[in-house]
């Protein structure tokens, strides 16, 4: 070029001061600049290493600028990197290690803390029916078996939420459970946790990305969600499940994205968070812990225990009900009972109505039907029976028919078939009219005269005697009065005493009449014996009266449950028996 | 609350949000926080109140607890010389970790003012760096509510 100029314009060549001047005059470059750059472009090594110091400038203005935009360099670092993998996947390995190793380690560790505490709730509730149900319910409905598990197993309570800014410490906003009587005051809870992470954080030289999780104690625990300008704490009670921290890391996530401009120039003021709290909302699960109701072992063992005795009880009421009413209705159907009423009173079961002596008592009646002797109380009048087969008995008793007679009755007539001596069918005419029931007697069968002889004496004593021992008053309580009836009894009863009085033994002994008072050891015995005692005596009077002679008659008193001779209580009775005269 | 061991940092706080005073010193291990509220300017303000532990050679205060802080009160103790130096570190930490906070500095024990080392020329040389001096004592309540709500209407501004 220089060449050039002269030529063209013909002038001196030009001093090599006048070339600087005018190279510096044309591109303002002094030597030195001009010769660096002519350097550069002739050395591709200096080029490229100066151009490396404006290269990433240039892009950073080119996509300030838009001209270039990450969907433009995403093929080509995705094929550079994918060429990278392909050629030495080692070399990205390494690269990426540093990154990658804390990422995985976090992760893992949270998976394992997540699967531990979901493990730790699990285990309440074993292997039950419940959680049965509740893994049928997940496979039916679709639905993760965690999720179901969450929304019926889990007792925990999510207490209160508080959204925590990061840099101050300040409470951004809280929430709380409806049920919440009493809280701290939020902004100083805010504060002290803020103080405890930053406390944990320095004391323990972790790296902003290794905060403080979890604060125990306790069943009370304070999980801390942190993101990078706010932090989530929640206020625990119980064994929340794995879940919550999810759920907490997705609330961070989402207020961050919502509110990542207040959250970034945050200057104290909270009510934008106090809209958006639903995020926070999300957090306040809670489950009530299911009342396990044990079976009531023992109130159904007391209840069934009462059962039974109820059952028992209305068992034997009915059971004692039927048993009685079947005495009732065997007692009603004797002859000579009359039954008026019957009742139960004070425990006792009372027997009204009227009863013809020849009947007799109903112990064993009683007893058959599982009835105690004392749980039947029977207040029967007496009366005399015309039923036939009472005069039947009173005849029988009264006339002591020899084996070799039956007595029937048949209308009002006493009917006598059989073989008997002269001499007791003329006692047998005699007495059968004195015999209530009785108004004819009629002997069917052949008079045994004995040869005309007359009966032995020995045998007419014993006949006497016999009667006399089947004689037997039966008194009222505290009464020892002969009816009319008993008169009649009383008179017969007499006759056969002076018979055997009479009797001319010629030994050594003579006959004493017993006069047997029956009593009971039902109450007090000892009263019971001095009142029968009474009524011997008493008896004896009428017999003394009646001109038996006082030297042989001698009183009794036995009780009936020794006696085992059928007769009834306060019923006097009389037995014959053979002393020497010395011994009355 | 920053400011050297046994400054009367508690104290301040105690007369100040409880009405209290206390000769038994009781030392403070982390931060102890509490709250009061107060109008400034017809603005109510909730005051929350860092009560740091006093550094000493063996626990140093961390910048992470001035971080975020609106204001702090650096505490010297008027009848100790050496927290004076100490009040000057944690200045020092205190700007570096929350440069936009307020600053006030309380030389308290004022009730036993006959007692001080720290001297005039002391106070005056915090006054030459620019920030507010308040004498105060926790003890006989001498400018214990003037000195925080000075430094609320300090932090609204």
């Amino acid at each position: 070029m220089s060449e050039g100029v002269k030529r063209s314009v013909g002038i001196n060549p030009m001093s090599a001061g006048q070339m600087t001047e005018l190279r510096r005059a044309i591109t303002g470059l002094d030597k030195e600049e001009f010769q660096r750059l002519s350097d550069l472009v002739q050395n591709p090594e200096l080029f490229s290493e100066e151009i490396s110091l404006l290269l990433p400038l240039s892009i950073k203005k080119l996509f300030d600028k838009g001209e270039i935009d990450i969907e433009s360099l995403r093929g080509l670092v995705e094929q550079v990197l994918e060429q990278s993998v392909k050629q030495n996947p080692r070399s990205l390995a390494n690269i990426l290690f540093p990154i990658m190793m804390p990422a995985i380690r976090k992760a893992v560790a949270e998976d394992i803390t997540k699967m531990v505490d979901t493990l730790n709730t699990s285990l309440e509730y074993g292997f039950s029916l419940k959680r049965m149900g509740w893994r049928l319910q997940a496979l039916f409905s679709g639905r993760k078996y965690a999720e179901i598990v969450l929304s019926h197993a889990y007792v925990f309570k999510v207490n209160q939420v508080f959204l925590i800014h990061k840099s101050t410490g300040l409470l951004l906003h809280q929430v709380q459970d409806a049920d919440l009587q009493q809280t701290s005051d939020a902004d100083m809870v805010s504060s002290m946790l803020s103080a405890i992470k930053d406390f944990v954080q320095d004391s323990f030289q972790r790296g902003s990305d290794e905060g403080l999780d979890t604060i125990k104690v306790g069943n009370f625990n304070i999980w801390m969600e942190q993101g990078p300008h706010a932090i989530i704490a929640a206020t625990v009670e119980g064994n929340a499940p794995g879940e919550l921290r999810l759920i907490m890391k997705e609330a961070m996530e989402a207020i961050h994205v919502n509110l990542s401009y207040e959250l970034n120039n945050f200057q104290g003021d909270t009510e934008v968070f106090n809209i958006k709290d639903r995020f926070l909302q999300n957090c306040l699960l809670k489950e009530k812990k299911e009342v396990k109701k044990k079976p009531p072992y023992a109130l159904t063992a007391i209840l069934a225990a009462l059962l039974v005795a109820l059952g028992y009880w209305i068992y034997m009421g009915v059971d004692e009900n039927q048993r009685f009413d079947h005495l009732i209705k065997t007692i009603n159907s004797l002859p000579g009972v009359l039954v008026t009423d019957s009742y139960k009173q004070d425990g006792l079961f009372i027997v009204e109505g009227m009863t013809d002596p020849e009947v007799g008592d109903f112990n064993s009646l009683v007893l058959n039907q599982g009835f105690d002797s004392d749980a039947v109380r029977f207040q029967m009048e007496e009366f005399i029976s015309l039923d036939k087969q009472i005069v039947l008995k009173r005849a029988n008793r009264l006339l002591t028919p020899p084996d070799s007679i039956t007595l029937s009755v048949k209308g009002d007539t006493l009917l006598a078939t059989g073989n008997a001596d002269g001499e007791w069918i003329r006692f047998a005419e005699n007495r059968a009219m004195a015999i209530t029931g009785v108004s004819f007697f009629q002997m069917q069968g052949n008079v045994i005269h004995s040869r005309h002889q007359p009966e032995p004496m020995m045998e007419q004593l014993e006949r006497s005697v016999l009667a006399i021992e089947n004689y037997y008053f039966v008194f009222e309580f505290g009464e020892v009065q002969l009816d009319s009836l008993q008169k009649e009894d009383f008179d017969l009863l007499i006759t056969e005493v002076k018979t055997v009085l009479n009797f001319d033994f010629n030994q050594d002994s003579i006959p004493a009449i017993e006069i047997i008072s029956h009593t009971s050891f039902s109450g007090n015995p000892e009263a019971n014996s001095a009142k029968a005692q009474q009524r011997a005596d008493r008896f004896i009077d009428f017999m003394i009266a009646a001109g038996i002679p006082v030297e042989v008659l001698i009183p009794k008193v036995v009780f009936i449950e020794d006696a085992n001779d059928g007769l009834p209580v306060r019923s006097v009775s009389f037995k014959v028996k053979y002393v020497t005269p010395a011994s009355l | 609350m920053l400011g050297a061991f046994a400054v009367g940092k508690t104290s301040l706080v105690q007369r100040y949000v409880k009405s209290i005073f206390s000769e038994k010193y009781q030392t403070t291990i982390g931060v102890k926080i509490d709250k009061k509220t107060v109008m400034v300017n017809q603005t109510e303000v909730d005051l929350l109140l860092w009560d740091i532990h006093g550094e000493d050679d063996f626990q140093k205060v961390k910048s992470s607890y001035v971080v975020g802080s609106s204001g702090y009160f650096i505490v010297i103790d008027g009848t100790r010389a050496e927290t004076f130096a100490v009040g000057l570190e944690l200045l020092k930490l205190a700007q570096s970790a929350a440069p936009a906070a307020s600053c006030v500095f309380l030389f308290n024990k004022a009730d036993i003012k006959s007692e001080w080392e720290i001297t005039e020329n002391q106070i005056n040389e915090i006054r030459t760096m620019g920030f507010e001096v308040i004498e105060t004592s926790a003890k006989d309540n001498l400018s214990v509510n003037e000195a925080f709500n000075h430094i609320a209407a300090l932090m609204l501004k």
